[in-house]
């Protein structure tokens, strides 16, 4: 028997919490129309006090909040560091994010910590021993636990299944929730030449909690052409259009604009999260 | 061999000499994400040492932020440790290589960074009157530093100097030279030793006499401690626990 479903008030679109908007974020005493939730990264915040924590307090005070980390390292194999996993815990708890999310990737390497999301090799020996680190992290944090597809340029090895089956076979395994990153999955399509309508149907969709888009760039690498996840520029047309086709398959779950590089002026992203809610509630209201 | 291709990984990131075979050509594109994400953490909360790095020694920084990660690597889940992890593990070579000045600048970047980012101590009800028997609590956020050059004046010049780095109640990072004593006596205070221990330590020290005028700029250093937030209050030695 699987887990109940995830309680969850949290809807609409919403944006990561950078340092960079926080001054236009929170220069009104209420809500910034256009932004129905906010998601940090416990590691910019835990142990941090000063003009941070002001910050996270009022985050707290008027939006939603979700939690999205980046140096769990599921797919590593260092031991999951527990001190890090109880303050995630008390950090989840204190912001009442109704799940948290990280990377299906490693970032760690003999205590070496490399705060990137590296690739990991899709073969069935992968699948039990990550899936069982996502249980006993989950166990810690308290929360349901989401796991985050990535986009990656190489595979580590021959692969033994699709990355899209292995994502399913986490999932199942692990019992837990997807965090689909959308931008990610079309990024991986065109590097490595896939149909990424193929790739959503064979993740499980009925395990979204929550969706990421993001913008990405393009580069000549060794004189081919690669895709990168910048999270550096809009979201493309394609990668909108998939949003819309994958919204009117999970139904209504929160959508979260990624922006960490060449941040623009507040009022740029909130006219592209004005884009994104139009697509959100024609997908959502195809469904109803 | 995942786990051997996760320490390649690591070896190709952190060691620009590693080899790359033909059939491993992405892993340069690892590598520059990696080190890019890293390198321009420590740039921005070093950029006032990289500029000045940069003046007096083209590429020095960069060379040196190499041989730490070939050689340590980050430790830290925070971003944000990893300037300072990166000055206190390359702090004998800054010393000798860049000098005194060029580290005293890195050590009061990394001190102000810090101070700024603190977390708050918890409150605590300190309603009692100092005395000598008594312990101050202070605010997490300051740092006690003593550099070789003035670095935060207008002009640097070579001189022993001693800064007390402090946020202050208002969110700001302030800077406070120090007389010998005064440092001797915060830095006591701050390891928790009471104030009548912590001045004879810091007079004695520092020669100086424990008379009328010691005792009044003390008393004024630590009112405007006070005043800044920085002293949360004082309890009795018998019960403190700090």
């Amino acid at each position: 028997m699987g887990k109940p479903p995830v309680a969850n008030q949290t809807m609409g679109v919403g944006l990561g919490l950078r340092w960079e908007l926080a001054d236009e974020l929170f220069a009104g005493e209420s809500r910034v129309d256009g932004i129905d939730f906010l998601e940090v990264s416990p590691e910019n915040y835990i142990g941090r006090g000063g003009a941070f924590a002001t910050h996270l307090e009022k985050a707290c005070a008027h939006y939603p909040i979700l939690t999205h980390g980046l140096t769990l390292s599921v797919g590593g194999y260092d031991d999951l560091d527990a001190g890090y996993l109880e303050g995630l815990r008390a950090f989840v708890a204190r912001v009442k994010s109704p799940w948290h999310s990280d990377h299906l990737c490693f970032g760690s390497v003999r205590g070496t910590m490399m705060h990137d999301l590296l690739p990991i090799a899709f073969n069935a020996s992968e699948v039990d021993r990550i899936a069982d680190r996502i249980k006993r992290a989950e166990d810690v944090i308290g929360v349901p636990f989401a796991i985050e597809n990535i986009s990656f340029y190489m595979h580590p090895e021959t692969p033994q299944m699709s990355e899209a089956e292995f994502v399913a076979r986490i999932c199942e395994r692990a019992d837990c929730k997807l965090m689909l990153d959308v931008n990610n999955a079309y990024v991986n399509s065109v590097n490595f030449g896939f149909d990424v309508d193929e790739w959503m149907r064979t993740v499980p969709l009925e395990r979204v909690v929550q969706i990421h888009v993001a913008g990405h760039d393009e580069f000549t690498e060794e004189g081919e052409r690669v895709i990168v996840d910048t999270h550096g520029a809009p979201v493309c047309d394609p990668v909108l259009a998939l949003l819309e086709r994958v919204l009117s398959k999970t139904g209504p779950v929160p959508v979260l604009l990624e922006r960490d590089q060449a941040i623009p002026p507040l009022p740029v992203l909130i006219a592209e999260l004005h884009a994104l809610k139009t697509i959100w509630s024609r997908a959502v209201g195809v469904l109803s | 061999m995942t786990r051997e291709f996760q320490e390649r990984m690591r070896a190709v990131c952190f060691d620009v000499n590693a080899s790359i075979g033909a059939d491993e050509r992405r892993l340069l594109l690892y590598r520059r994400l990696v080190r890019h994400n890293l390198i321009d953490v420590a740039k921005n909360l070093l950029s006032r040492t990289r500029e000045a790095v940069e003046n007096a020694k083209p590429g020095a920084l960069d060379a040196l932020f190499s041989d730490y990660l070939e050689q340590l690597g980050p430790r830290s889940h925070h971003l944000r440790d990893i300037p300072s992890e990166f000055v206190t593990w390359a702090a004998p070579r800054m010393q000798s290589e860049w000098g005194g000045e060029l580290f005293s600048l890195a050590r009061l970047e990394i001190a102000e960074f810090e101070v700024g980012a603190a977390e708050e101590a918890p409150s605590r009800d300190l309603s009692e009157e100092l005395t000598t028997d008594h312990v101050l609590l202070f605010s997490n956020a300051k740092r006690l530093l003593s550099l070789t050059h003035s670095v935060h004046a207008e002009e640097r010049v070579e001189r022993t100097t001693l800064l007390l780095v402090y946020r202050d109640d208002e969110g700001c990072v302030r800077r406070l030279e120090l007389s010998p004593v005064h440092h001797r006596l915060l830095e006591r205070m701050i390891a928790g030793d009471p104030l009548g221990t912590s001045l004879k330590y810091a007079c004695d020290t520092t020669n100086t006499p424990l008379d009328e005028q010691t005792f009044a700029s003390v008393a004024a250093l630590l009112s405007a401690l006070s005043d800044a937030g920085l002293v949360l209050g004082a309890v009795h030695l018998s019960s403190a626990n700090v």
